[in-house]
């Protein structure tokens, strides 16, 4: 099965993203194909690669990224979303002439289009909201 | 690409947070890209339909205006969820667009109907 996924909560601040996380490494485990994660609202957050995380807890972000570079998964942030929250890529950088990049490399920030286009081609469409 | 039943289930209440305008926003993309959509309020998300908004007294988009616009993004099917407005004592004649009023029957059949639920 074919499976995309919505993250709407910030992490640290929401449990939505590490239940995310755990879902698709558990849906790829079963042998299921994960095709997008589709980071929203608050949830874009998660892209950030200048976040500190606690010593007792788990690092959100780098799990993500793990995921990414172990199974290929499209970590896409929605680009509107994601620029009014300061998360910036190399790209949006230099366009609005800001210090630093903040979202990570594995990050894509995306249109809408693709939030439409996982629904449309995934099976099965999961959200986890805040 | 394919074209799916989509039902966007709005339940914030607007202005509160960004989450009303970015779903909406999504709901108007959904429609371009001809997906079959749908919009249910339930919930506080009802407010989202009162009459008489004024985002920039608040420095926000104007949630009614953005509702108001839906039909030119091909967006239709306007639900809201009749114990919710009853809940929140808001009537037909308070609402800004026509949405056909569902009970919990209803609402679970609507649902039943699609490919998927995004929830904002």
């Amino acid at each position: 099965m074919v499976i995309s996924i919505a993250v709407h909560g910030a992490p640290y601040a929401s449990q939505a993203s590490r239940s995310a996380l755990r879902f698709a490494e558990c849906a790829l485990a079963r042998g299921h194909a994960v095709h997008r994660i589709f980071f929203y609202h608050e949830g874009v957050l998660a892209a950030g690669s200048h976040g500190v995380a606690p010593q007792d807890e788990e690092d959100v972000h780098a799990g993500w990224v793990s995921l990414q570079e172990s199974h290929g998964v499209e970590l896409a942030a929605c680009i509107a979303n994601s620029l009014k929250r300061g998360m910036l890529d190399a790209g949006e950088r230099d366009r609005y002439e800001k210090p630093s990049a903040t979202v990570h490399p594995r990050f894509t920030l995306v249109g809408l289009g693709q939030l439409v286009d996982a629904i449309a081609t995934s099976d099965r469409f999961v959200t986890f909201a805040a | 690409m394919r074209r799916k039943r989509i039902l966007f289930l709005l339940t914030r209440a607007p202005y509160a947070s960004a989450r009303a305008v970015e779903t909406l926003e999504s709901v108007q993309v959904a429609g371009v890209f001809e997906q079959e959509v749908s919009v249910l309020f339930k919930g506080a998300g009802v407010y989202q339909l009162l009459e008489g908004q004024e985002g920039s007294a608040v420095g926000q988009r104007t949630v009614g205006k953005i509702l108001s616009a839906l039909p030119e993004y091909d967006v239709e099917r306007i639900f809201v969820c009749g114990p919710s407005m009853q809940r929140f004592g808001i009537e037909e004649a308070d609402l800004c667009v026509a949405a056909q009023r569902l009970d919990q029957a209803e609402q679970r059949d609507l649902l039943a109907g699609q490919d998927a639920v995004v929830t904002g």
